[in-house]
């Protein structure tokens, strides 16, 4: 009868408003008051190794049946919790659920101490200290190696400066190699000859705030945006809740350890290294021809952070035979968090560690 | 109820803004002159401070007192010998795992 359904249907939504505006109202007092923050990082684990601010944490799980185990580095610029934001979408969480052993190497929060730390520092000390420290843990001689962001530079120059490290393969994830394509990022070095001297705070790293704004600028209306969107949404407990995990995320940066950037911008974005065959690392010249591990890239087409041009050409720089791409229809964080992470990028990760991996591993 | 008329309403202005704005916008912040103006930016305050640093530095040193630019300059040695320790340490440990892996000396 449609006569009937007309009041039911205006009864009904007057219902759905009023619940709303008090769920608005209730999240909005939430968010005001920064009260009961969404918990990040939440995965048991335990810290197996520390060097200086850095440390080494091991994923607790009762249910390994792949191996070697998986070492996870993380980025210089950002916190590693992303990777682990909350439960039910996290990273590692589908990574142990896989069975998988799940390791990270966190850079903790640079401060003065971190200052004179270059690119070797990571590459060719903390990272094979680490894997060492994983292969002691798991009792195994080999691990597969994660890089995401700039931690997959790094574990990109690790991996070609280290022909016999201890590497079962290696994955990076919208990780740059040619520094001309990053964009804004790039030109406010590259273009103008800026002195990254003259960016650096007291302790001589990049500030947090620094790198905070140059994200921003990227896309200028995201952070109006995604106010709007929070307004439009605000009754929706859910969506407050990642609005809440993700935001926080984004504006918690961490120093950038003075002596890298400036090495990282010269060598990397102004000489373009690792596109031009000009890499030098403590005194060698190195190339990612020399990495012939099993090889994974992965990288999103929507990435503003790191354009697809960007990432994209490690593919045919690396020498591995076994070498392979993803490119997916997601942005630079889209890749670890979200439905395109459970659905595809993740999935995907863990198929190509299957494969090259010993099903119900004994390390011994 | 206002509420279901306005909020889709002004949505739908937003999107009509931001879809003609962001674009212009994100074309901005590409083009040169945006880098070299946010070069000359961070210059300009880079050299605005170390003025004002060199102005409060005299006036403390003139009172025998340290200024912000000698504590920093103590933070960053302290953070070079801090490195240092760091990779000793390392190298202590690598050395000692090679020690425990070598096989005993035959002649011992």
């Amino acid at each position: 009868m449609p006569t009937l359904s007309v009041p039911h249907s205006a009864v009904d939504r007057v219902r759905s408003e009023v619940e709303r505006t008090a769920s608005r109202a209730r999240n909005g007092i939430k968010l005001a008051t920064g009260t009961r923050r969404p918990g990040m990082g939440l995965t048991p684990k335990d810290v197996i190794w520390r060097h200086g601010r850095a440390e080494l944490w091991h994923y607790r799980t009762g249910d390994v049946r792949y191996g070697p185990p998986l070492l996870i580095v993380f980025s210089l610029v950002s916190r590693s919790y992303i990777l682990d934001l909350t439960p039910g979408n996290s990273f590692i969480e589908h990574l142990l659920t896989a069975g998988f052993d799940v390791y990270l190497l966190d850079w903790g929060v640079p401060d003065e101490r971190d200052a004179a730390n270059r690119l070797e520092d990571y590459v060719d000390a903390a990272i094979p200290a680490a894997i060492a420290q994983v292969c002691r843990r798991a009792g195994t001689g080999k691990v597969n190696l994660l890089g995401y962001c700039f931690g997959g530079v790094l574990t990109l120059l690790h991996a070609a400066h280290h022909p016999y490290s201890p590497l079962h393969s290696l994955t990076v994830m919208a990780t740059p190699v040619d520094f001309t394509q990053l964009g804004p990022l790039g030109d406010v070095f590259s273009a103008t000859g800026l002195d990254v001297e003259s960016i650096l705070g007291d302790d001589g790293n990049v500030p947090p705030w620094v790198m905070l704004q140059a994200f921003r600028s990227l896309t200028p209306m995201a952070e109006v945006t995604q106010h709007v969107n929070l307004w439009e949404r605000l009754w929706d407990d859910e969506y407050v809740a990642a609005y809440r995990a993700m935001t926080g995320w984004a504006a918690d940066h961490v120093p950038f350890p003075g002596a890298a950037a400036k090495q990282a911008v010269q060598m990397l974005l102004r000489d373009n290294a690792l596109m031009t065959g000009r890499l030098v690392l403590g005194g060698d010249q190195v190339s990612l021809a020399g990495i012939t591990v099993p090889f994974l890239s992965v990288l999103g087409l929507r990435d503003h952070i790191i354009p697809e041009p960007a990432s994209a050409p490690v593919i045919n720089l690396v020498g591995s035979a076994d070498k392979h791409e993803l490119r997916l229809d997601a942005g630079h964080i889209g890749l670890v968090v979200g439905r395109t992470a459970a659905t595809t990028t993740i999935p995907t990760i863990i198929e190509f560690l299957r494969q090259r991996s010993d099903r119900n591993h004994d390390p011994s | 109820m206002g509420e279901l008329v306005s909020v889709p309403a002004v949505r739908g202005a937003y999107d009509a803004i931001e879809r003609r704005l962001a674009p212009r916008l994100e074309a901005l912040v590409r083009t040169k002159q945006y880098a070299q103006v946010t070069a000359l930016l961070a210059g300009a305050r880079s050299s605005a401070g170390d003025q004002a640093g060199r102005v409060s530095a005299c006036l403390l040193h003139a009172c025998n007192l340290p200024a912000g630019p000698d504590i920093s300059r103590l933070r960053r040695q302290l953070g070079e010998l801090d490195r240092e320790v760091r990779q000793l340490r390392l190298e202590l440990a690598a050395y000692a795992e090679n020690r425990r892996e070598e096989p005993p000396d035959a002649d011992a």
